[in-house]
């Protein structure tokens, strides 16, 4: 049997080491030399004076008769003897150098029950946004709720998680999270609120509630529905509206129009082998995002069997900007998003869809409108062609969607095309929409009429992100009473207009309900007590409403809640306690509700619709740029703006932290003459905003698009102050999705983005002494692709990339061939969509800081997990493709970084994990410059400890005393997980494969080994069952991409994973032997011009043996 | 110096007018020391630096001007101490800048008094002590100053 460490074989030595030599180790090396010339002294001074002795001394005197008079030989090496071992004191005295915060323990005076102190705790839970329930799995670690996941139970998502549910914890701990009631900008609190509730509803119930508006946030909450029929039912002229700035409404009058009745609309991806996304983000920031993701991989995903028989759906994917969706879109056409409209007739048109003859002029005069010419190159109409092919051969197997940014006639063309191919029904899912609640423009209408008197506003923020034309905040001015419940005391808490703010509690801190799209219903479980100090409130939407009703009604959202599930389970007593007791243990409570018929189409009401979009397309294409508004990637619609993770997180495409940008195509930016980074006034109509520019590849001409939710002020909280630019202002409700006729000024100021596009480059890209044309060499080794009918011929592709040497080492390798375990991770490069889930998940479970735009900047961002993502194609403006990598340590077998630390901080165990030792480190660096992959982090500062900072203040950035400071407000620390050590400044960190939860593992395995009696044997040969240890990343992957597991267990899902023919090593060739391996991508476009055979081509002239993968996959079979 | 043969109390080497000590004519040795008549003198030359009451005015400006820099040093070395190692601008992947760039410099003027030594011992040049007591000296605070650097560069 080959042994792993491959010394057995070999010839040469093609080891390439690095060239830093002995500078910055030279500390190390200098006292080891001390350590070595102190501890041998003796030795070798009396073995030297025994073999040389006094005739060798007399001729050293002979030789130098006078320098040995001036300089003695014996005090010139105390001196340096002295010296070296002052220089190691130096280095150790500042390695003690540390005071620790003082703080104090309580004990429990008593042991509560069933609480084991440092044994984390897991509840299901749920939460909402944007109106669509999540099933959530919250882990407490000594009743601090430390993380967030997917209830792996729930039947329609799974267990993963998307970045905005990891990042809710954060939000429960920010210090800037209201906790103050305020009346007219004076502090208050609940009880004075109380009163002057009690007080209005006294009023109000005298007039049947005439005056009184209830503003809400979309919601899927039956006990929020139930509580606002109530509230509807005591005071019957009530308005009751419900504000979204990301409102699916589109979609909603869509099926209006088509079907006669709202609809909302849940498409199956799993049913479907041909999805036609039109402008319709599936994968990256629509709601149901998590669940697309996870179907879309699972129909994906390289199966391995017979690669000849493999098939993969296909994902077509027309938009105006890049978003997570095209980059991983089989194909994917940059159409501008006024465009999608005349491509959705042209595809009507092909398909022949067809109710009356109206509907069918219709469709044909907006297919052949006059902006319709020049708008599909060569290439792009070869893919419509196929893409109507698709359908129509995959009739009840396909689906056509449009995103939130279209208009709701185009939703009703869509809605006609999905009924033409059979797609509604069976491939989307249709689920009755309740006739919904007042609209925004409609409440504004009847606040500027002055017919408002009293308006609740419940978590909603209209007066950032409604639409400019309503003036929320004038119109907000003529209502006499307005009280507010939000999380955070902003923008709309703060007008001047605002009576009562009222600190909404956290969903982790009360009782509520959820519904997910398929009607599958969950109870939001309370974690903790509210942090809010109780007479400042803290109570959640539903509690308002109770107080509004007030009487005989319960008061608390736990009775609240119960009443709704019992009478929508229409069981009481004993089953109902039992029924409740189940779902809070598993978080869900009913079953799906089936799918409605959707009726036949209204073809004359779509044919009026589409005839009113062929009479709005302009008449030329000549009508400047299109601005279009964008859910942003991070911050959604702002509400997550003041969560340090989300500003940091990258945006997948872009690759922008801190900021967002107006993103224009390299092309539309050369014609307006404006660069990267420069600041221009967006002009639309009468409005206008500034902004800086972005270039994006792959965006489609003339187009800007600017990601709504950032540019916030102060009082959104420090994080969040003036965080890119704020789109709202631009935004009118005549359009909600783009503007047309936008113009474009340079302003000739400058602005300096945060990205991380070019950080950690193991392309060398950005080193000057580097070709370029050896980036383009190397990248087709890093991410190897092809498409789906080149791997059914060559499903070995991924292992002639590349030309792995004979693997000698100079080393002598660590040999792991009696190990235990042998950890490992499998990355599917065809399923990852780049959505970054990962990244943030990573964040919280591993106590990661966020270091500020400024330091971003710098290139010291300290995720564990980066994705990178590349471009592929010869023109800049437009890529042929997108690949996106996420990379975490791939814990080398023979790693680098081990071979050039000083002090031994990071060193393998036995299970084969490259571990760091914190306490070990002394933060030379030296690994991280010996890293090929770049994949560790220096904590530079103390970023725990220290504010983020924006832009760089002055040579003192950085405050001195924040050293011994107890550190920001003690809620953040809250946050942190116990398992994982918090480390301080100066020490190296990186990817531990989660350490901890193996750990966890092997404590509960060999406990169950011992208690079954297994120390009898005396060697622990306990075993961990494929999937009891799962890493962060991989529990939030939304695709299922990431697989970890034992080597050692041939059954293993991840020795499996490893063995396939597509897998690959990163920098194989380097003789790093990493244990994280990549899955190569398989694409599958119906009509592909680019270099698909990319991996293929190159490296097939290396036709002898030695190629990657011979050597160490065999040794993981042997 | 005791190369050169005592010539008596004349105060004159002999031949001083007309000697020209350009030449190294074997058996008649120029003048290495001139204007020098007694030994005393010369010590007097050399011991007075060290001897003297109080040292020169000179001095005191020029070890002002040294203290001000050394102490420049203490306080930038202390906010670095007690900031972390990213005032100097470090990044990923560029561990190592004004570190290593110092050390680096530092290392090389080290090197080359040592060289300046041995190239003179190489070639058997007998006078090269004072030479060599002034290239070995620059060669030891160079490397201190070497030192430092490996000394603080750590994150810790």
């Amino acid at each position: 049997m080959p042994s792993l460490n491959g010394s057995d074989k070999t010839i040469s030595l093609p080891v390439s080491q690095p060239q830093a030599g002995g500078c910055g180790c030279s500390d190390s090396s200098e006292s080891k030399r001390t350590v070595d010339a102190r501890k041998g002294a003796s030795w070798w001074r009396s073995l030297g004076e025994r073999e040389q002795d006094a005739q060798a001394m007399a001729f050293a005197h002979r030789e130098f008769p006078v320098a040995a008079d001036t300089l003695d030989g014996e005090d010139r090496r105390t001196f340096i003897k002295i010296m070296g071992a002052g220089f190691a004191l130096a280095g150790l005295g500042l390695t003690g150098c540390r005071r620790w915060p003082e703080s104090e323990i309580v004990p429990n005076a008593s042991q509560p029950a069933n609480r084991v102190p440092g044994v984390p705790v897991m509840y299901a839970t749920a939460t909402e946004l944007r109106g669509v329930g999540y099933g959530l799995m919250a882990t407490s670690y000594d009743g601090r709720p430390i993380k967030l996941d997917g209830n792996a139970e729930h039947p329609y998502w799974g267990g993963a998680s998307t970045p905005w549910m990891q990042a809710r914890v954060l939000e429960l701990y920010d210090p800037e999270r209201s906790r103050q009631v305020f009346k007219a900008g004076k502090a208050s609190n609940i009880a004075e609120f109380n009163a002057w509730l009690g007080e209005r509803a006294k009023a109000l119930a005298a007039k049947q509630g005439e005056g009184l508006a209830i503003l809400t946030q979309a919601t899927s909450s039956p006990s929020m529905k139930d509580m606002l029929a109530r509230v509807k039912q005591a005071y019957p002229k009530a308005k009751v509206a419900a504000w979204e700035a990301l409102a699916a409404t589109g979609s909603l009058d869509g099926t209006q129009i088509a079907f006669g009745a709202p609809m909302r609309l849940v498409p199956q991806v799993e049913k479907a082998s041909v999805i036609v996304a039109l402008d319709w983000d599936m994968l990256g920031t629509d709601p149901t995002a998590l669940r697309h993701t996870r179907m879309w991989a699972e129909g994906r995903r390289l199966n391995g069997a017979d690669p000849s028989k493999q098939t993969q759906n296909r994902l077509y994917a027309f938009e105006p900007h890049v978003t997570v969706t095209g980059m991983a879109a089989d194909t994917r056409v940059a159409v501008r998003r006024g465009d999608i409209a005349v491509l959705a007739a042209m595809i009507a048109q092909a398909l022949g869809v067809s109710g009356d003859a109206s509907l069918t002029a219709a469709i044909g005069r907006l297919a052949s409108s006059p902006a319709a010419k020049g708008m599909l190159d060569e290439h792009s109409k070869e893919v419509v062609d196929q893409l109507v092919k698709d359908l129509q051969g995959a009739k009840g197997a396909s689906f056509v969607m449009c995103g939130t940014g279209q208009s709701a006639e185009v939703h009703a063309l869509v809605a006609a095309i999905n009924q033409s191919i059979g797609a509604m029904g069976t491939t989307v899912g249709v689920q009755a929409a309740d006739a919904g609640a007042m609209r925004l423009p409609e409440l504004v209408t009847a606040m500027n009429a002055g017919q408002l008197d009293t308006l609740l506003i419940v978590g909603a923020n209209p007066c950032y992100d409604a639409p400019a034309d309503l003036a929320f905040s004038k119109a907000l001015a003529k209502v006499p009473n307005v009280a507010r419940l939000a999380y955070y005391r902003d923008e709309t808490s703060v007008d001047p207009a605002c009576t009562f703010h009222v600190p909404q509690a956290h969903f982790l801190e009360c009782w509520g309900d959820v519904t997910a799209p398929d009607g599958t219903k969950s109870i939001q479980q309370p974690l903790i007590q509210p942090l809010i100090d109780p007479a400042q409130g803290g109570v959640s939407g539903i509690e308002m409403l109770a107080m509004l009703l007030g009487g005989s009604e319960p008061k608390d959202g736990y009775t609240i809640v119960r009443r709704t599930s019992m009478a929508s389970s229409g069981l009481s007593g004993a089953a109902f306690e039992t029924m409740w007791r189940g779902c809070l243990d598993k978080g869900v409570m009913s079953a799906a509700t089936p799918s409605a018929a959707p009726g036949s189409i209204r073809a004359g009401d779509v044919a009026k619709a589409v005839s009113a979009l062929a009479d709005a397309q302009p008449s030329s294409r000549d009508a400047g740029l299109e601005l279009c508004f964008i859910p942003d990637n991070r911050v959604l619609d702002g509400r997550f703006a003041n969560i340090g993770w989300m500003q940091e997180l990258p945006d997948p495409v872009t690759k922008i932290t801190w900021d967002n940008a107006l993103l224009l195509s390299p092309t539309t930016a050369n014609r307006l003459g404006v660069k990267q980074g420069a600041m221009v006034k967006v002009t639309a109509g009468d409005r206008s905003m500034q902004a800086a520019v972005f270039a994006v590849p792959g965006m489609a001409d003339d187009t800007a698009a600017i990601a709504l939710g950032n540019g916030r002020k102060e009082v959104a909280g420090t994080i969040a102050t003036d965080a890119g630019f704020d789109a709202y202002p631009m935004r009118t409700t005549a359009a909600m999705g783009m503007v047309r006729g936008a113009s474009v000024q340079v302003t000739g100021d400058t602005y300096t983005f945060a990205h991380t596009q070019d950080h950690g480059s193991i392309d060398a890209a950005l080193i000057p002494s580097v070709p370029h044309n050896s980036v383009q060499e190397r990248l087709p080794t890093l991410v190897r692709e092809t498409t789906l009918e080149s791997y059914k011929h060559h499903p070995d592709f991924a292992e002639h990339a590349v030309h792995v040497p004979h693997r000698l080492s100079l080393w002598q390798e660590g040999n792991l061939d009696g190990a235990q375990f042998r950890w490992a991770m499998s990355v599917d490069l065809t399923t990852c969509t780049g959505c970054q889930s990962c990244v943030t998940a990573c964040q919280a479970e591993n106590n990661i800081p966020i270091v500020g735009k400024d330091q971003v900047k710098r290139g010291r961002e300290m995720f564990w997990i980066r994705v990178d993502r590349y471009f592929r194609g010869a023109d800049p403006a437009k890529p042929d493709g997108f690949a996106v990598q996420p990379l975490t340590c791939v814990q080398c077998e023979n790693a680098p970084c081990e071979q050039v630390c000083p002090v031994a901080a990071t060193v393998h165990d036995s299970d084969g994990l490259n571990n760091m030792v914190y306490n070990r480190c002394i933060g030379t660096r030296y690994c991280s410059n010996n890293c090929p992959y770049k994949v560790r982090r220096f904590n530079f500062f103390d970023y725990q400890r220290r504010d983020p900072i924006r832009e760089q203040q002055g040579p003192m950035q950085v405050k001195p005393e924040y050293y011994v400071e107890t550190g920001p407000d003690e809620w953040l620390r809250m946050q942190f997980n116990p398992e994982v050590t918090v480390r301080m400044r100066g020490v190296m960190e990186k990817c531990s494969f989660c350490v901890q939860r193996i750990a966890q593992a092997k404590i509960k395995y060999k406990n169950e080994w011992a208690k079954a009696g297994g120390t009898a044997s005396g060697k622990p040969n306990y075993s961990i069952p494929d999937g009891a240890v799962v890493t962060a990343c991989q529990q939030a992957c939304p695709a299922q991409a990431i697989v970890f597991g034992d080597l050692n267990d041939a059954n293993s899902k991840v020795s499996k994973l490893h063995a396939a023919r597509v897998s690959y090593g990163l920098l194989e060739e380097l003789n790093t032997k990493p244990r994280l391996k990549y899955m190569a991508r398989v694409r599958n476009p119906g009509v592909d011009h680019g270099a698909g055979d990319h991996g293929h081509d190159h490296g097939s002239g290396d036709g002898h043996g030695g190629h990657a993968n011979n050597g160490t996959q065999n040794g993981a079979q042997a | 110096m005791s190369a050169i043969p005592s010539q008596g109390n004349t105060g004159r080497l002999p031949g001083f007018e007309e000697t020209d000590n350009t030449a190294d004519v074997p058996g008649k040795r120029a003048t290495l020391v001139l204007h020098m008549d007694r030994f005393n003198q010369v010590t007097r030359q050399v011991c007075q630096v060290a001897e003297s009451k109080r040292p020169p005015f000179a001095w005191y400006a020029a070890f002002a001007v040294s203290l001000a820099l050394v102490g420049l040093l203490g306080i930038c070395v202390n906010y670095l101490i007690f900031t972390g190692v990213g005032v100097w601008g470090l990044n990923n992947p560029v561990m190592w800048a004004f570190d290593i760039t110092n050390f680096v410099f530092w290392v090389g003027i080290g090197h080359a008094g040592t060289l300046i030594s041995a190239i003179l011992f190489l070639f058997r040049q007998k006078w090269r002590t004072g030479i060599n007591r002034f290239a070995e000296a620059m060669t030891i605070f160079a490397v201190i100053c070497a030192g430092l650097f490996p000394g603080i560069h750590v994150g810790r």
